[in-house]
């Protein structure tokens, strides 16, 4: 368990240098988005203000706290034989794990099935969608083919 | 796969719970296992047995999955 303590005070630094990277990401799209300190190039098209704007700060905070709840959780952990091992079975249980590689394998073909339909869709009335929506189909086949690759030599 | 995982706990006095920490994984892998959802890995197994002093065969069975595979192949 103390390979596994060490690990987590390790993940404590990351997520609290991610976590203070994502504040000052927050704070600069937050004066973007008010037309304050630091004023956008796109500002003139509207794409800093309005749905836009919140799209981005509340990934940002969502993202945030994310990582304070992780700080929060290994900071329980480390000080708590008990919590320490039960987090370590939540995180390394077999059904779990199990359950996240066929929710990913299949998420990833439905995706995949998605978005060449709405490629093919698109093409009849925009073509600036068709071309974004095929390009996050190729990167998306991409990632797919590489893993799959990597995992085929791997096993 | 059906298992005597109930009846195994059942007589030693165990929790769901109790067995899933000694074994290294959560209490809903250990009820998945009893009501025949979930099929354990070699490794999980092998600790469910160790732990009650049997073998694998003891504490799983598989004559389902030799029944299923030649009706399949």
């Amino acid at each position: 368990m103390n390979e596994y303590r060490s690990e987590l005070k390790r993940r404590m630094w990351v997520l609290c240098v991610t976590g203070a990277a994502a504040v000052v990401a927050m704070v600069w799209v937050a004066s973007v988005g008010s037309g304050g300190l630091c004023r956008g190039p796109s500002d003139a098209t509207g794409a800093n203000t309005g749905f836009i704007a919140g799209f981005r700060t509340g990934i940002l905070i969502a993202f945030t706290g994310g990582v304070l709840t992780g700080i929060l959780r290994a900071a329980r952990a480390i000080g708590s034989d008990d919590i320490l091992r039960r987090l370590y079975i939540a995180e390394n249980d077999e059904r779990a794990r199990l359950i996240r590689d066929k929710v990913g394998g299949a998420g990833l073909n439905v995706i995949l099935g998605t978005l060449a339909t709405a490629s093919v869709i698109s093409g009849f009335y925009s073509e600036v969608v068709f071309f974004t929506l095929s390009s996050v189909l190729l990167f998306a086949a991409l990632v797919k083919g590489v893993l799959k690759v990597y995992y085929t030599r791997a096993l | 796969m059906k298992t005597r995982i109930p009846e195994l706990r059942k007589k030693h006095r165990l929790s769901q719970e109790e067995l899933a920490l000694a074994v290294g994984v959560t209490r809903q892998t250990i009820t998945s296992l009893e009501r025949g959802k979930y099929t354990a890995s070699l490794v999980l197994a092998y600790k469910i047995a160790k732990y009650f002093g049997l073998t694998i065969e003891d504490v799983f069975d598989f004559g389902e999955v030799e029944v299923s595979f030649n009706e399949r192949v």
